[in-house]
């Protein structure tokens, strides 16, 4: 057998048409459970996650997605979720308030940026979106909340411009570490 | 002893003796020779492999990628998973050796393709470097005639 003029045998052949079977398999699985995101009307799923805790420490197979509803009061009435460190995401945030976000974390920050403003006892903590492309998302918090961005994989990043939002949101704790829901 | 030394008497010098470091050096260089050809085209398509097989488990990831179509489309969507798909065959194909350089030369045309697409939407930046340094890598394979560890017959 020949394809474009280099012979495959049929060994080739078979391998070649079982590779090609089980990548349409996988298509199929793909296209019915696309993995992460909630994009689901065009909406970024940057928001508060609420993830489960999980020991295995693995890569989340799915990132943090909310209803982002930006709110005037600090969510301080929130029913405290489990401990960050116990999730996950644990691996994948890089704190952004309080004090001054790291090297790493304004790596993580790609295609992003943010504000925290600090006021009576509360923070309002503000998340932009490079270039415009979404609405920014704001909302309040106790000044001791702890508000950390997650960012899955930094290989979709270069510069300032994130190719994927997929892999991007950001979490909030309590002082004691926390997540608040 | 040649012609010219028989007639003339003489004797044609001798090539200098290779010191052992020489001799070493000269081997390695000829392993990696006979060795590198396969070694990138390997290489390759593991690199395509784990990007078809990772686009077509989470095509939602790379939907970001999809120039001018919306990222959250149903278009995009179905865009990664075919390219997914591609990459997957093609990867198979490298790294078992069918069809190598039929292989090589949709790789280097879809990694073009790739690097065209990022450098104009944004710019050069440190993903088309890598993604020129694997065009480059695929060219060389389509290239390369002398492959090892082939699947044959």
């Amino acid at each position: 057998m020949r394809i474009a003029g280099e012979s495959v045998g049929r060994r080739g052949a078979a391998a070649l048409s079982a590779a090609a079977v089980v990548a349409a398999l996988l298509a199929v699985h793909g296209y019915g459970h696309p993995g992460s995101l909630g994009v689901a009307g065009g909406v970024i799923p940057t928001g508060q996650a609420s993830p489960t805790p999980s020991a295995s420490g693995t890569k989340p197979n799915s990132s943090p997605s909310a209803s982002v509803s930006p709110s005037a009061s600090p969510s301080g009435s929130a029913t405290p979720g489990p401990l960050l460190s116990s999730t996950s995401y644990a691996s994948y945030t890089y704190q952004l308030y309080p004090g001054t976000p790291s090297t790493t974390a304004r790596q993580a920050l790609a295609g992003f940026s943010f504000t925290a403003q600090p006021s009576q006892g509360s923070v309002t903590f503000t998340l932009s979106f490079a270039g415009g492309s979404q609405p920014p998302i704001s909302k309040s918090y106790p000044a001791s909340d702890h508000i950390y961005f997650i960012e899955a994989s930094f290989g979709d990043d270069s510069g300032n411009a994130e190719y994927n939002f997929g892999d991007d949101g950001y979490i909030a704790t309590d002082a004691s570490g926390h997540v608040v829901q | 002893m040649n012609r010219l030394a028989a007639r003339t008497g003489t004797v044609a010098p001798k090539p200098p003796a290779q010191t052992g470091s020489e001799t070493a050096h000269a081997e390695l260089k000829q392993l990696v020779q006979a060795w590198s050809p396969s070694a990138a085209r390997i290489s390759l398509g593991l690199v395509l492999l784990w990007f078809g097989v990772h686009e077509l488990v989470q095509p939602s990831l790379w939907t970001g990628y999809v120039p001018v179509i919306p990222q959250a489309s149903q278009v995009a969507l179905g865009m990664v998973l075919m390219h997914g798909w591609l990459l997957s065959v093609l990867g198979v194909a490298l790294i078992l050796g069918v069809a190598t350089q039929l292989a090589a030369g949709v790789s280097a045309l879809l990694v073009l393709e790739i690097v065209l697409s990022l450098t104009f939407t944004g710019g050069f930046s440190d993903i088309v470097a890598r993604d020129l340094g694997v065009f480059g890598l695929a060219v060389a394979v389509f290239a390369s005639d002398q492959q090892r560890l082939v699947l044959r017959g």
